[in-house]
């Protein structure tokens, strides 16, 4: 976890964040490999 | 307290859906974690072929235990994967990743879902939550699982250090982690990747030298580039057998090279050239001691 804390670059990892409701796009995303780390939200969009 | 949550499935050739389903309640040591962070790993394979995934990295909040335990209520934490037995020699020492005796998470959750990830609410046993320092958001912090941990995993099994140049196969979310822990700590780092967003990527993240695998010249690059040598180690994440094969070449006579990226195929391995007489050591990783989660 000091890696992911102190790394000046850690952040810039995730490239894509959808809201869970958005899944469909998150995978289109990774299937395209035009990413580095995709997040999905549980608590934001239309899942609330 | 709601008694339902959404779930992800996938129901079909790329296709997905939202299920309303009945939230799992806390017993024993399984504790019940508000997820707010989903990192993606290589659950897209399986939506590309419309097969069942359960999702296995998440980051979230404590919201409900069974009983007093490593965790209370409102910690944020970071969830490690799978369902280990917490008993057995390697789940003590730390490497719980490779336990023997996995639990079926339906047996303590009630529910076939209760170890997705894809998940509102999930359970897991409070010894496999690490826990999120303070100010970090959810999704940075998720980065313990996939994004970092394997790579950072490997580059403490290997002693990288300043002093060495790693090789990096394969520029996916795992691989550009890998940059990211080999720069940490100092060391000089080799990217190959074939996508060109992910070589800009690994340069973005400081990868020293991207090199294209389909360079006709990639051998002679990568030994100019470490003095005729040989790069000190290897963090094959790509799952190519072709990957792996570069990576034994190009290991200096007594590196090492962690195999990271999962494969199915075969590699041909020649004892005396590839090993015996370069002296290299071959290892597997899948995560990190979770001993050494703070660091």
């Amino acid at each position: 976890m000091q890696v992911i804390r102190d790394s000046p670059v850690a952040e810039n990892l995730i490239t894509h964040t959808f809201p869970m409701n958005e899944i469909q796009k998150a995978f289109e995303v990774c299937a395209s490999q035009e990413c580095g780390k995709v997040m999905n939200l549980a608590w934001e969009g239309k899942t609330q | 307290m709601p008694h339902t949550m959404k779930r992800i499935a996938i129901t079909g050739v790329e296709q997905t859906t939202q299920l309303d389903v009945r939230i799992p309640q806390p017993m024993q040591n399984w504790v019940l974690v508000k997820v707010h962070a989903i990192p993606l790993c290589t659950e897209y394979k399986n939506w590309l072929n419309g097969s069942v995934y359960h999702g296995h990295e998440a980051a979230g909040e404590v919201v409900m235990v069974a009983q007093p335990g490593k965790v209370n209520v409102g910690d944020r934490v970071v969830v490690m994967a799978g369902a280990p037995c917490g008993k057995c020699a390697l789940c003590i020492s730390g490497e719980y990743i490779h336990c023997q005796h996995m639990h079926d998470p339906a047996e303590f959750t009630g529910v076939a879902y209760g170890g997705d990830t894809h998940v509102q609410y999930l359970l897991k046993q409070d010894w496999l939550l690490v826990p999120i320092p303070d100010g970090m958001s959810y999704t940075r912090a998720a980065l313990a699982c996939c994004g970092m941990g394997p790579t950072f995993g490997a580059l403490e099994n290997m002693q990288v250090s300043a002093t060495d140049t790693v090789l990096i196969t394969g520029g996916g979310a795992v691989g550009l982690g890998g940059v990211i822990n080999a720069k940490f700590r100092g060391a000089r780092t080799i990217l190959v990747e074939q996508v060109p967003y992910r070589q800009q990527k690994g340069r973005e993240l400081g990868a020293d030298l991207v090199l294209s695998p389909h360079d006709p010249d990639i051998h002679t690059k990568i030994m100019a580039y470490t003095d005729m040598c040989g790069v000190d180690a290897c963090l094959e994440t790509s799952g190519n057998v072709i990957a792996q094969r570069l990576c034994i070449n190009m290991v200096r006579r007594r590196g090492k090279v962690s195999l990271v990226g999962e494969c199915g195929n075969d590699l041909a391995i020649q004892a005396s050239n590839d090993f015996i007489r370069k002296g290299i050591s071959l290892l597997g990783q899948w995560h990190y001691n979770l001993t050494g989660h703070t660091s």
